[in-house]
């Protein structure tokens, strides 16, 4: 009964140790300018305006707008195709979806450093730069390799005989992947969800160079530029941080137990 | 029906594999064409060809050999400890002790954050007169500051350990969940055989897991291959170039020197080995990616 | 209303706004301008012009982009690639700009400058030709100096170090004292530059040996620039240079030293951070600038500057004579009088009336001694800021500094 207790307490405490880094993030968010530097951790005077200061400083309802609606966007598109191919690779096979599946598992291979500028000419010749259009566009291709990986290994864990049992029922092959496979996938799509959320919602070089206007910016670029400068304004950046980072958090918080079945039967079984 | 099955298959792929080819295929096979000129990257028509110049100049560039070793180095620390300390962060979650819960969101959080955002707080943390330089010298350890990042010889090293601290979160839930596959009976059986705890890891568990081990090595390797936002916001590749990395090289030679023709077999070679590095593991492993 | 009018309704409202929209679109012109320096005092120079500017031209309104350096290039590149630059930019005066400017993707402003604007300091318009033309609007001018802490000094009794020597030895005593010297920020590479630019100042009396090696004309496997390198390796030595430069940016690390009171001395300051360093300084002691000094006392104490603000004209910009009529704005006497009074550095004559304070003067008068700072090649730039990180860290001796030098003049 100790020995538990004792154990529970032991790993608390190695989980609130490495949360000390994010802790010191959000007393830094707390402190007054005069303060920002000197103190050590939490000062006495907790300045909770800072948020505030913040949230209007940096524009931040414009900021988060445009994320949200980037990263939303891209997501649904990300699970829609990369759940349809999947599908396909393993279960509606045909002549070159082996060598299909490989080439776009390839793709997670490749770092955005190296593309962005042909990248940023494609889009400029589509007539897409400075869109959000470009982006979600970007960023759905580059979260299609691992939601593929993810998806087609949660679908080859459903039973053949369920689809086959669909097939002889007679029924259309788009009507058994949208009623039957996925409804059981919930848990894989929960896992795409928060790895192409992860992706998304911080990424910044490629939004920084296919985007222009400001009023465009997400919120990785948005911030960016804050904090280029002398005179910084630490407090707030830390602020902003603190904000900008809660969205993630509640979507992973939510659906937290279907990410580890997702990725249970999903990303593990290759 | 086949047919039926396979046309509708390659539909349902189509819109995957046209958005592939559209924005990864065709700038890949630009940066391909573009490792053969010389490009300031101002305007398009100042393209000149180069053969193979780029290719024979990257042999005698001690910098790229710099951060070509500092990309090995950071692929096999990382890789290593994420999957070790992964692994152990499984096991304590899978105790389910009351404690358990918070301790995985805890290690899982900042795998949510942005690396920017990890680099730049780790950055100011370990400043010269920063918080941990603080502490470190009220505890009397040391008396001159500790150079995290101004120390030619560990700047690398202390972004390791942030990408480590950043990321054990991701490979602990991937093994957490791979721990839930275990059939309960094997590793019963075992028990009451009177194996050991380690002998049930040895024997048990690590086989199963061996799927999960391969999955994880490959999705770490790669993102070390391809890593670039943590790197450059701590160090940018310095102190005098101690610390670059692929990515960050390539950066500074497209970005800074303007050399697009050069960042661009940079870009190739990353490629390159992040394809080897998946097809060396696909050997070891025999297993089907 | 009823269910038949209202799409009806709809499309109407639609015209309008269409129609409204072509209208303001076509009444409406819009000129482009980046710069990078979003903090501090610039942006109040930059909106006094744009409103001066705006209000002459009624139909024509200014939009101000401020990107943050490091991000600032990149951004750049990818406009410029894509004929998408902004009318007006702002453009750093080495490496880049005689590159953009033989790209062809920017205005030769020779002629422009010749009508409409001030006569700029015969100095600074030859430091910005390039191939007998020039490129670009110089905006304001600056020094780099020794920020020091007047207050510990007179508690110390310490004065103005007029050698290296000098220096070392005050150094030492504020060592001793628990102090550190010079805290410098070299993180962001810029700066380590400057140490070594600052002693050449010293080392090459004839002022020209810089510019020969940048043009390939001479090595720089030369003595005056070993020697140089020897002087910065010799300072660090003697812990003249606060530890933890390398790891510090300047204006975050090395400026709270200063700030502080933990450090006495803080480099590179110019009029780009004294404003901020007078807000974060208050009242809590008195500070003023000095040069690094001459290497043997009794010489003449010389700084390093040159140009700060520099802006260009982008050649697919469509509304070229307008942004080449704002950088007038930006430049003519009421320009100037904004620039004084945020204790910028005019790159032309200044004939107002506005009180200087003593800080002001002390740079104005190091402006008239100062000595380049400018390696054009970007390669070689890039190794002297890549090499004096190692020579601040200790990891390079000033032979290998230069031989990194010739290597990068090969490329």
């Amino acid at each position: 009964m100790i020995k538990k207790a004792l154990q529970t307490l032991g790993i608390s405490l190695v989980g609130l140790g490495f949360l000390v880094p994010i802790i010191w993030v959000i007393s830094l968010s707390l402190r007054s300018k005069k303060t920002v530097f000197t103190a050590l951790f939490f000062t006495r005077d907790l300045h909770f305006e800072n948020y505030l200061t913040a949230w209007k400083t940096f524009h931040f309802g414009r900021l988060f707008l445009n994320s949200a609606f980037i990263t939303g966007v891209s997501v649904l598109f990300i699970l829609g195709i990369s759940s349809l191919a999947a599908y396909a690779f393993c279960r509606l096979k045909y002549r070159g979806s082996e060598f299909f599946f490989y080439l776009i598992l390839l793709g997670m291979m490749i770092p955005p450093a190296a593309v962005v500028i042909p990248l940023f000419l494609i889009m400029k010749n589509l007539g897409l730069y400075n869109t959000h259009l470009a982006l979600m566009l970007a960023y759905v291709t580059f979260g299609l390799p691992i939601a593929v990986l993810i998806f087609r290994g949660f679908f080859l864990s459903v039973p053949a005989e369920l689809i086959e049992a669909a097939r002889i029922d007679g029924s259309h092959e788009v009507n058994t992947f949208a009623s039957i496979i996925m409804p059981l996938s919930t848990p894989a799509i929960a896992t795409v969800v928060i790895f192409s959320f992860m992706q998304n919602w911080n990424e910044f070089l490629l939004a920084l160079v296919l985007l222009k206007d400001r009023l465009l910016y997400t919120l990785p670029v948005g911030m960016a530029n804050l904090v280029g400068q002398w005179d910084s304004p630490w407090q707030l950046i830390a602020a902003g941080v603190v904000i900008a980072s809660l969205p993630i958090f509640i979507v992973y918080l939510t659906i937290q137990d279907l990410y580890v079945k997702g990725l249970t039967a999903g990303a593990l079984k290759g | 029906m086949r047919l039926r099955t396979a046309r509708i298959g390659f539909l349902f792929s189509l819109p995957a594999i046209l958005f592939f080819l559209a924005f990864i295929l065709a700038p890949v096979v630009s940066t391909f064409l573009l490792s053969f000129v010389q490009w300031k990257g101002f305007t398009l028509s100042d393209m000149k060809p180069a053969g193979l110049s780029n290719f024979i100049e990257l042999f005698s560039d001690g910098v790229f050999f710099r951060a070509l070793t500092n990309t090995l180095i950071f692929v096999a620390a990382t890789t290593v400890f994420l999957n070790l300390l992964g692994f152990i962060g499984a096991a304590i979650i899978d105790t389910k002790l009351a404690g358990s819960g918070f301790f995985k969101n805890a290690i899982f959080l900042p795998v949510l954050l942005s690396p920017i955002i990890i680099g730049i707080m780790w950055s100011r943390m370990l400043d010269a007169f920063g918080i941990v330089n603080q502490l470190l010298k009220s505890a009397h350890l040391i008396k001159l500051p500790f150079l995290f990042l101004g120390d030619e010889r560990i700047a690398l090293y202390t972004v390791i350990g942030a990408t480590i601290w950043q990321y054990t979160g991701y490979d602990m839930l991937l093994y957490y969940a791979g721990l839930q596959g275990i059939p309960h009976e094997q590793v019963e059986a075992a028990t009451i055989d009177g194996a050991s705890r380690l002998g049930i890891i040895w024997n048990v568990v690590l086989p199963f897991l061996s799927p999960v081990i391969a999955v994880t090595m490959l999705l770490n390797m790669i993102g070390g291959f391809k890593v670039f936002d943590i790197v450059y916001v701590m160090t940018a590749g310095g102190p005098n170039n101690s610390s670059h990395v692929f990515a960050t090289y390539l950066f500074l030679q497209a970005f800074r020197f303007n050399r697009m023709g050069y960042a661009s077999v940079i870009a190739i070679v990353i490629i390159l080995f992040s394809i080897i590095a998946a097809v060396f593991r696909l050997r070891i492993v025999r297993q089907e990616v | 209303m009823n269910r038949a009018a209202f799409p009806k309704v709809l499309g109407f409202a639609a015209a309008f706004f269409f129609a409204g929209f072509l209208v303001l679109a076509a009444g409406n012109t819009v000129i482009e301008f980046w710069s990078w320096n979003n903090e501090g005092s610039y942006p109040i120079v930059h909106e006094d012009a744009q409103k001066r500017f705006e209000a002459a031209h009624p139909n024509v309104s200014l939009k101000r982009e401020y990107i943050s350096y490091g991000e600032y290039m990149v951004k750049l590149k990818a406009v410029l690639a894509g004929a998408e630059a902004p009318d007006v930019f702002q453009i750093p005066w080495a490496g880049e700009y005689p590159e953009l400017a033989r790209s062809g993707k920017i205005l030769p402003l020779t002629n422009a400058l010749k009508k409409g604007f001030p006569t700029f300091f015969p100095n600074i318009m030859k430091a910005i030709s390039v191939d007998g033309q020039a490129w670009s609007v110089p905006l304001d001018l600056n020094t780099l100096q020794i920020a020091y802490n007047k207050t510990t000094f007179d508690q110390m009794g310490l004065s103005v170090p007029k050698s290296k020597d000098e220096l070392a030895a005050l150094s030492k005593k504020l060592n001793d004292a628990g102090n550190f010297a010079v805290a410098m920020g070299t993180k962001d590479l810029w700066s380590a530059a400057d140490v070594f630019f600052a002693q050449i100042a010293y080392t090459d009396p004839t002022h020209t040996k810089m510019a020969l090696a940048d043009a390939g004309k001479i090595s720089w496997n030369s003595p005056e620039f070993l020697k140089a390198a020897q002087v910065v390796a010799d300072y660090v030595k003697q812990e003249v240079i606060a530890p933890g430069a390398n790891s510090m940016e300047v204006f975050v690390g090395a400026e709270n030293l200063f700030v502080q009171q933990q450090s006495a001395m803080f480099y590179p300051v110019g009029n780009f951070v004294t404003g901020g360093i007078t807000e974060k300084v208050g009242d809590s002691f008195e500070w003023s600038l000095f040069p690094w000094p001459p290497l043997v006392k009794g010489g003449e104490a010389l700084p390093t500057g040159g140009v700060a603000e520099m802006f260009v004209v982008s050649k697919d910009s469509k509304n070229k004579d307008l942004a080449v009529e704002f950088l007038q704005y930006l430049t003519n006497d009421e320009g100037k009088e904004i620039l004084v009074k945020n204790d910028f550095i005019p790159s032309s004559t200044y004939k107002g009336s506005i009180a200087m304070s003593p800080l002001y003067k002390n740079m104005l008068d190091a402006q008239s001694k100062s000595q380049s700072r400018v390696v054009y090649n970007t390669t070689v730039y890039t190794a002297v800021m890549n090499g004096m990180q190692g020579i601040i860290g200790g990891t390079l001796t000033p032979q290998q500094f230069i031989d990194s030098l010739v290597k990068a003049a090969k490329k």
